[in-house]
């Protein structure tokens, strides 16, 4: 789940580093500002999909809902994921 | 292998009057298939204490419980209210939460990272669809939550009933709610450094049957029976829901100086008065004007117990000030050494049900009816 992107040639090496050595205990919220930004420099579809997933969960699970609100609507405009799963939906 | 048929007459010959009755049968206490005929008739089928409100004081506390091999998990949402859930994803039956913890925000599976809310409420399935994409039709948020387990609380005692097929809670615990009410809503507060945990080689049956009666006290507590002998005690039964026993003469004696708060407006009997109940089946509790205390027993195996105890206090700064860290030290050394003194006669009994000749005991029509009170209960259970 933490571990290294698809598409780690795309992203700056200090991040694909990060991610490299990312530990799955690691604070969530590091671990999702990480994949925010990673999602911000990739160029696929499936790539964005993937960083913005990572980065939604690992939000949720830090408690930043207004965070995880927005990485939602967004895969929801993406197509990845369905308003069944937002709070109120 | 367990036999049916001698344990059913065994079971019949408990449910006499306590002067022509037998104890339960020694395979009640040594064989693995009892103690599993036991975990689903009793401690599922019933309600049963698994922890306490103070496992998870705060909001988003987690605690995980191994209750006789089933994985629960106590948890205090954001609005400061208590549930209970099975501690397993429902995806892969991975469990979720290992050690307490508290959490901030959802509750993500270590495995594939499905999240849940403090509510149970399924809230992300990562890639459930493939690569990015995490909804898929097959799985419906609003049905896959995580399992809730029927629940309810008494004197921060969380009791659960995991088939979901007991009477009402306050059906429950209605008779001993009305018989402790001088005591209902009092705030109870967890003494600080007044938890810990005692590991008995013996069935926990047997460690209810030791609490119930006070016959043992000048033989066993002879300390405790210097200041409050055999014939200041009075037998409480209920049939088939607790028993237990009194003391007319409770007189806290841990300082010169200093005594802890009593609970207020108490009716003045409890000035002297204090009640040691078997809620059965696996608390033990006792409640006097200045603190209560619990043990829940935690049956391992057939011959093994854990029994976890807690005392409460009437207030915070009783429970939780340095001012009172001496008392507290003092009364949980008390406690915690009258029921060491008790190790020696359960874990005796234990070995004793290893003779093939006795018959689960005859019982005194006196002194033990609180006891037989218990036995009639389990036998009906397990019936």
């Amino acid at each position: 789940m933490i571990g290294p992107p698809p598409a780690l040639a795309e992203i700056p090496e200090d991040m694909a580093d990060a991610f490299a050595n990312a530990d799955r205990n690691a604070d969530p919220a590091t671990l999702s500002a990480l994949h925010a930004a990673a999602a911000e420099c990739v160029e696929t579809l499936p790539e964005r999909r993937f960083h913005l997933t990572h980065a939604w969960v690992l939000a949720m699970e830090a408690g930043a809902s207004d965070k995880a609100s927005m990485f939602a609507e967004r895969l929801i405009e993406l197509g990845a994921l369905t308003k069944a799963y937002l709070k109120d939906g | 292998m367990l036999d049916h048929t001698a344990l059913a007459k065994g079971l019949a010959a408990v449910c006499r009057p306590v002067a022509e009755a037998n104890g339960l049968p020694n395979a009640l206490y040594t064989s693995p298939e009892a103690f599993a005929l036991e975990r689903e008739r009793i401690f599922q089928n019933g309600w049963a204490c698994a922890g306490f409100g103070a496992d998870v004081p705060n909001p988003g506390d987690a605690a995980p419980v191994d209750f006789l091999g089933i994985p629960l998990l106590l948890i205090r949402d954001l609005t400061g209210q208590l549930r209970v859930f099975e501690n397993v994803c429902r995806h892969r039956g991975m469990i979720l939460v290992a050690e307490p913890k508290n959490f901030g925000g959802v509750i993500r599976c270590p495995y594939h990272s499905w999240c849940y809310s403090q509510d149970g409420k399924l809230r992300a399935t990562p890639h459930v669809g493939g690569p990015g994409i995490n909804a898929h039709e097959s799985i419906a948020p609003e049905t896959t939550g995580l399992t809730p387990v029927s629940m309810g609380i008494y004197m921060d005692m969380v009791f659960v009933n995991i088939s979901g097929s007991a009477e009402p809670f306050e059906d429950f615990i209605a008779p001993l709610r009305t018989r402790w009410q001088d005591f209902e809503g009092k705030p109870l507060f967890r003494g600080e450094g007044s938890s810990f945990m005692l590991d008995v080689a013996c069935n926990w049956k047997l460690a209810v049957e030791n609490y119930c009666e006070s016959y043992h006290l000048p033989w066993i507590h002879p300390g405790l029976n210097s200041y409050s002998r055999l014939e200041d005690h009075y037998h409480i039964e209920a049939r088939r829901q607790f028993s237990g026993q009194g003391t007319l003469v409770y007189d806290p004696r841990l300082s010169e100086t200093q005594a802890f708060p009593d609970f207020t407006d108490l009716p003045p009997k409890w000035e002297k008065f204090a009640e040691y109940i078997a809620i059965y089946p696996n608390i033990l509790y006792g409640v006097h004007r200045d603190h209560t205390f619990a043990i829940r027993l935690d049956p391992k195996a057939a011959n093994q117990t854990i029994e976890n105890v807690e005392i409460y206090y009437t207030t915070e700064d009783a429970a939780k000030s340095p001012e009172y860290a001496d008392l507290r030290k003092a009364n949980a050394a008390l406690w915690k050494d009258v029921f060491i003194e008790d190790i020696f006669v359960v874990e005796g009994m234990q070995k004793g049900r290893g003779a093939p000749n006795f018959d689960g005991g005859r019982f005194s029509a006196v002194m033990d009816s609180p006891t037989h009170c218990f036995h009639d209960w389990a036998a009906t259970r397990l019936g």
